[in-house]
């Protein structure tokens, strides 16, 4: 599958190692979809670099403007601070990714580095504002999750860049947020679509700031632009949340494969972005319901 | 239930004794073929190059690169392979000349590692001519299709020749009972339908595996195999390899599942072929994705139907045609008749028509799988029912049991009926889901809830011998030695009870020695859920075998006749002697140099044999023309299942809520595992019912094929446990031990049309399609809401 | 300049404890932990039954934790504590004494063709020593990584149960 395996201990010797390769080396967090690709011979790496050995890329720092996730958070541990105020979509979808053996391994990293169109973290990670941490040799730059993919499969870091972390701003305002993973067989299956939604409140219940992002609908993650402008500045109402859902159904651009049709997708993102957008007002409102 | 046997204290028939086999697959020390491998120091990997294509010209193989490559010791090609034109090497063997399917064997390598097989598939140059092809069946079977095969070929495989005006129509068979014009004319309600089950797959949980090493103590072969029925393969390798039958030796490792995969021999041909060629031990073990693409799945089934009854209720008339998409290969059993069979076991139907189809596409051939195309039938049949009652206002429930067969009565086949357990199955299934009751909760959000019943039966089929030994050995332990198969149903533990029963031993001093062709004698395999049938009888025969043999040695020790000796607790009683019992190790007399060792007494250390047979009655040939006959089929298992079902108005899904079986199995040997039998079918044929399909892309390549998404059912698909129910409502079968029938198949059969009953409870659809996805079941409330 | 730690024919060397006993390896790091359990340590209990990770049955624990193993790299699970069904049973007074939920799984007929029941145990074994009181959706919730095609899963989930139950009457 592989001829040469690193360990580096540091970030610094993760981006050397990696800069002797190219193209040829790909970075393991958890394994549990490069390893699958390995085995199929889908992607034949030259080496291999574990991010297990450095240090402190699996810590949750909470400062005074953000909470940085580290990329190496594995998702059972992750899925379990659901409590975790600004955080706390990102880790509930971190528990509706696969079973879990798969979110015992696997990280928030990694579920973000795959690109895979429909990663159930990336919706959440992108609601909140999330922004990639990536280190390169110039120094660490951020990227706002929304714009972090290419296509599917692709990112947009640079050659041998490693995501350390993600950063997410800590909102003053009431914010609620939600993801609904819309699948056949429960968190098994790939999800057929996925939502994101966050609401924050100002005075007055004003929203000040919506989100809603989309999951297997389009080469990559999506925001719905038109669903959050149609959001901002009014007040939350079942009638606005219906017509915010239907707007981010219009801007869905999926495909049809052997999960779904396009149609059927369309729909979908309708009837998730409404419930998702619904629980973030019921929790506004004081009705948890998840 | 039927007891008549079972009075007898201590016997541990009718009893949920512990499986033979869970303490060693509990710790997983039950060697499964892959588990073996490790033996052989220098055993081969086989790998396989398969056809991207779904019809294609091979017009020529360039393998030089690949047998360049370190450690390939052989790249096998069509041109290359013994052939014996039986229908199950197709799975195995590359092809001989086109592929006819989108991953047919076009090549396959043998190396000395997996990665270097895999490595030289990559190097192996094939160059293809691609030629028209056709997935659909309708397609296939209108006047100019495309066809299967290429005209230029003149034969299918098999021999069948080319037709121009019908190409792919592999069988055309009649069914003309009464007189259908008068039985419409007597009907005050007509429905007609069309109903489609798709392609769906085994998926057992072990891939096909398989292991052949030349052996030179034989001057042969060696097989260890997880395909079904030893001898079968053993007899198939024979006639390929042109060796007598003293030199090959098959031996059955654990199974892990089959439910009819594993009855075409996807990986034994090509595996032994290679041994042969190389000289070497050679491994093939099938990817997740080849079981998908090159070993058989069911086949799809096409019903149109078309129902008459009275207002009364009474069934008049039934006229259908069922069409079999057979996939690219027809199988000489496939000729739709089982599939058809589905329409006669319950009902009776005076004027009854059957049409009968088996059509050939370019998709992977397909095999016998549980339920052998009747679940496919039922599931058209009984909402035929259910659209009878709505018009006529009947409850459901009524309608049925007015139309069900009696005991004694004849079939649409006209066939007696023999055993037949439908009714009660139908009224225990209506009374544990409470059909006669409306949800408790009718509507909860977007869900919306419904309860639906059906009854089926499924034949058997008459053909299958099988054989048994049973061993006493002068200690009065009992060994028995059988080669049906266990896939995983329980068949080991079934034989042990029975020779428990018969000796009146605890079940631990039984041994159970599995399928291994030197050893065990023959039996056809385990098919058709015939094994508690077929290989039960045959214990139950050697047991009175051995029995027989130990009542005339006992007997002339006290010096009665055989017949006053009875054979119990490892005790031979003799009845009106002076002796009241000789334990059976004392029967067994000690060698000893003064005594004349070759006389008919039985000997310490030399065991005495019990060997029993067992066949079903012969089928008698029905009129080709009106495809009638007393005995077509064997009997009939029968099932019935109450289904309560929750459907997503917003978005098609639907969730099991409460799921019930109940069975006539004729007797339960041993509950437990019925039970297990029940749980298990309504698993899987709710899944297909739900979600299972094949899907295609244009270029006819199967696009789903991995358990990533191919929808098999996960622990959360069923219900809580509190809700799943299983009932027993057996009729003892005449012929079969104990009164024993069989049950793996019949749970599956009824399972779509209750469900689909719910559905139409719940939300006033009635979906005709299989699978009823989410996505399906969305769009049918979207065009009912449309057309209001 | 950090180099590999693979050697120049491309192995490592790697220490894994398996069943409470020490191994130490030297292999291509390319390698899955399933493919060493069967291949290497002949621990064949431990079984494959698809090519991505769906079917659950290579389930084993790897530092408390269940992992499927066909998609463990041998290099992940260097250092780390695994158990395998090999490893659940102890051999005590002359006689083989199963860990409860073996011994429930025989006793419920949770075992049909056996090929899922070792990855079905390991996963509830991690479960129970995780969670000791999980009812039984959350028995559910922890298994859907594992199919069975025989089951029905009603007994699988019968046998969880009451291995709960009487592993919670031993402490």
């Amino acid at each position: 599958m592989f001829r040469e395996y690193y360990v580096p201990k540091t970030t610094g010797q993760c981006l050397e190692a990696a800069k002797a390769y190219g193209d040829e080396a790909y970075y393991l967090a958890g394994g549990t979809d490069l390893v699958v690709k390995m085995r199929s011979g889908a992607v034949s790496p030259k080496a291999v670099i574990d991010l297990s050995g450095v240090d402190g890329l699996d810590k949750i720092i909470q400062t005074d403007t953000e909470m940085l996730i580290g990329a190496m958070c594995r998702l059972t541990p992750l899925s379990k601070l659901a409590q975790a105020k600004g955080i706390d979509v990102i880790c509930r979808a971190a528990g509706h990714v696969s079973s879990i053996q798969v979110r015992n391994m696997a990280t928030i990293g990694g579920n973000t580095c795959n690109a895979s169109p429909s990663a159930d973290t990336v919706p959440a990670l992108i609601v909140m504002d999330a922004q990639a941490v990536v280190a390169g040799f110039a120094g660490t730059r951020r990227i706002p999750l929304a714009d972090f993919f290419a296509g599917p499969g692709r990112t947009c870091m640079e050659k041998g860049e490693l995501l350390t972390a993600f950063a997410v701003p800590r909102e003053k305002d009431i914010t609620e947020a939600d993801y609904q993973k819309f699948s056949i067989r429960g968190d098994s299956d790939i999800a057929i679509i996925g939502a994101g939604a966050r609401i924050s409140v100002g005075s007055g219940g004003v929203i000040t700031k919506a989100r809603v992002a989309l999951g297997a609908v389009a080469a990559t993650p999506i925001r719905a632009y038109k669903a959050e402008e149609m959001l901002t500045g009014q007040k939350l109402s079942e009638e606005l949340v219906a017509e915010a859902a239907k707007a981010a159904a219009e801007e869905a651009r999926p495909i049809t494969d052997q999960r779904a049709t396009k149609q059927y997708r369309i729909k979908m993102v309708r009837i998730h972005t409404a419930m998702a957008l619904k629980n973030c007002m019921d929790r506004i409102a004081g009705n948890v319901r998840t | 239930m039927h007891r008549d046997y079972v009075e007898k204290e201590g016997s541990p028939l009718g009893k949920a004794t512990t499986r033979v086999d869970a303490f060693i697959k509990a710790t997983g020390r039950a060697e499964y073929v892959e588990d073996i491998q490790s033996r052989f120091h220098d055993l081969l990997h086989i790998k396989v190059l398969r056809s991207p294509y779904a019809h294609a010209e091979v017009l020529s193989i360039d393998t030089s690169e690949a047998e360049k490559l370190e450690g390939v010791k052989l790249v096998l090609t069509g041109k290359d392979c013994p052939r014996t034109y039986e229908r199950s090497e197709v799975f195995s063997l590359p092809a001989e000349s086109n592929a006819t399917w989108a991953g047919q064997g076009i090549a396959a390598v043998a190396a000395d590692t997996k990665e270097t097989a895999a490595r030289a598939l990559k190097l192996i140059k094939v160059k293809y001519r691609e030629l028209p092809f056709v997935i659909d069946v309708k397609e296939a079977m209108k006047k100019d299709p495309q066809a299967v095969i290429d005209p230029k070929l003149g034969t299918y495989p098999g021999g069948r020749q080319y037709k121009p005006e019908a190409p792919n129509i592999a069988s055309h068979q009649k069914v003309r009972t009464g007189d259908i014009e008068k039985g419409f004319a007597e009907a005050d309600i007509i429905v007609e339908n069309e109903y489609y089950s798709s392609r769906v797959s085994h998926s057992q949980m072990e891939r096909a595996s398989c292991i052949a090493r030349p052996d030179p103590d034989r001057k042969g072969l060696t097989m260890w195999t997880n395909g079904c029925g030893v001898h079968l393969i053993k007899s198939l390798i024979c006639s390929l390899l042109k060796l007598e039958s003293s030199r090959v030796e098959v031996i059955q490792q654990y199974q892990g599942g089959s439910f009819g995969n594993r009855l075409a021999f996807s990986v034994e041909p090509l595996c032994a072929v290679m041994a042969i060629k190389t000289g070497q031990p050679c491994e093939l073990t099938f990817s997740r994705q080849e079981m998908f693409i090159g070993s058989p799945s069911n086949w799809p089934v096409t019903v149109i139907i078309k129902t008459g009854a009275t207002k009364e209720g009474i069934i008049t008339a039934q006229q259908m045609t069922v069409i079999e998409d057979c996939g690219a290969h027809q199988n000489s059993v496939r000729d739709g008749r089982s599939t058809a069979s589905g329409a006669v076991p319950v009902y009776r139907v005076p004027n009854f028509y059957q049409d009968i189809y088996a059509v050939n596409t370019n998709t992977p051939p397909v095999g016998s799988m549980r339920g052998l195309g009747t679940p496919q039938v039922a599931f058209a049949v009984e909402q035929q029912l259910n659209m009878i009652a709505d018009k006529l206002g009947m409850s459901q429930l009524e309608l049925r049991l007015k139309n069900i067969l009696d005991k004694g009565e004849y079939n649409a086949y006209g066939e007696k009926v023999r055993s037949i357990g439908a009714k009660d199955c139908l009224r225990a299934a209506a009374e544990y889901i409470n059909m006669d009751k409306q949800p408790e909760k009718k509507a909860d959000g977007p869900w919306r809830y419904g309860r639906g019943i059906s009854v089926a039966g499924k034949q058997n089929t008459p053909q299958g011998r099988s054989e048994a030994d049973v061993i006493v050995y002068s200690d009065g332990s009992l060994e028995v030695r059988i080669s049906c198969d266990e896939n995983g149903m329980g068949a080991e533990t079934a034989m042990a009870q029975i020779v428990a029963h018969e000796f009146e031993v605890p079940i631990e001093r039984v041994k159970v020695t599995r399928a291994q062709t030197s050893k065990t004698p023959y039996d056809m395999f385990s098919s058709s859920s015939r094994t508690i049938y077929t290989t039960g009888n045959a214990v139950r025969i050697a047991c009175l075998d051995a029995k027989r043999q130990l009542c005339i040695a006992a007997g002339e020790m006290a010096g009665v006749v055989p017949d006053r000796v009875e054979i119990r607790q490892g005790r031979a009683d003799i009845i009106g002697g002076t002796l009241e019992y000789i334990n059976i190790e004392d029967l067994f007399r000690p060698f000893s140099m003064f005594e004349a060792q070759q006389n008919r007494n039985l000997r310490k250390s030399t065991p005495v044999v019990g060997h029993g047979v067992f066949a079903p009655a012969p089928a008698i040939k029905w009129d080709p023309e009106i495809g009638h006959t007393e005995r077509m089929w064997n009997w009939y298992q029968y099932n019935a299942c109450g289904a309560e079902i929750a459907v997503n108005i917003e978005t098609g899904q639907t969730k099991i809520i409460r799921f019930v079986s109940a069975c006539d199995m004729g007797f339960p040997i041993n509950p437990q595992m019925c039970e297990g039998q029940a749980h298990g079918g309504l698993a899987m044929a709710g899944s297909f019912s739900c979600n299972e399909e094949y899907m295609y892309n244009d270029k006819g390549q199967i696009i789903n094929g991995s358990f990533v998404d191919y929808r098999l059912s996960t622990i959360l698909d069923m219900p809580p446990n509190k809700d799943v129910k299983c009932v027993f409502c057996p009729d003892p079968l005449p012929d079969g031990p104990y009164g024993a029938k069989g049950i793996a198949e019949s749970v599956t059969c009824p399972v779509a049309p209750a469900i689909a009953e719910a559905i139409y409870n719940a939300v006033g659809i009635r979906p005709k399609t299989l699978p009823m996805s989410a996505e399906r079941i969305l769009k049918m409330i979207e065009d009912r809401e449309g057309q209001k | 300049m950090i180099g590999p730690v693979n050697d120049l024919l491309g192995k490592m060397q790697i220490h894994i404890q398996v069943n409470e006993r020490d191994y130490d390896l030297l292999v291509a790091p390319d390698r899955t932990l399933l493919d060493i359990l069967r291949n290497e340590l002949h621990m064949t209990g431990t079984k494959q039954g698809c090519d991505d990770a769906n079917c659950g049955a290579c389930t084993v624990i790897m530092d408390g934790k269940a992992v499927k193993s066909c998609i463990t790299l041998i290099t992940q699970a260097a250092g780390k504590s695994i158990q395998t069904i090999e490893g659940l049973s102890r051999f005590e007074d002359g006689k083989e004494k199963l860990h409860p939920i073996q011994q429930a799984f025989i006793e419920h007929g949770a075992i049909q063709c056996g090929f899922c029941t070792p990855g079905m145990i390991m996963a509830s074994k991690a479960l129970l020593d995780e969670s000791p009181d999980a009812d039984e959706e959350a028995i559910r919730e922890g298994l859907h990584g594992n199919m069975c095609r025989c089951t029905g899963y009603v007994n699988i989930v019968k046998a969880v149960e009451s291995a709960r139950d009487v592993l919670k009457g031993e402490k």
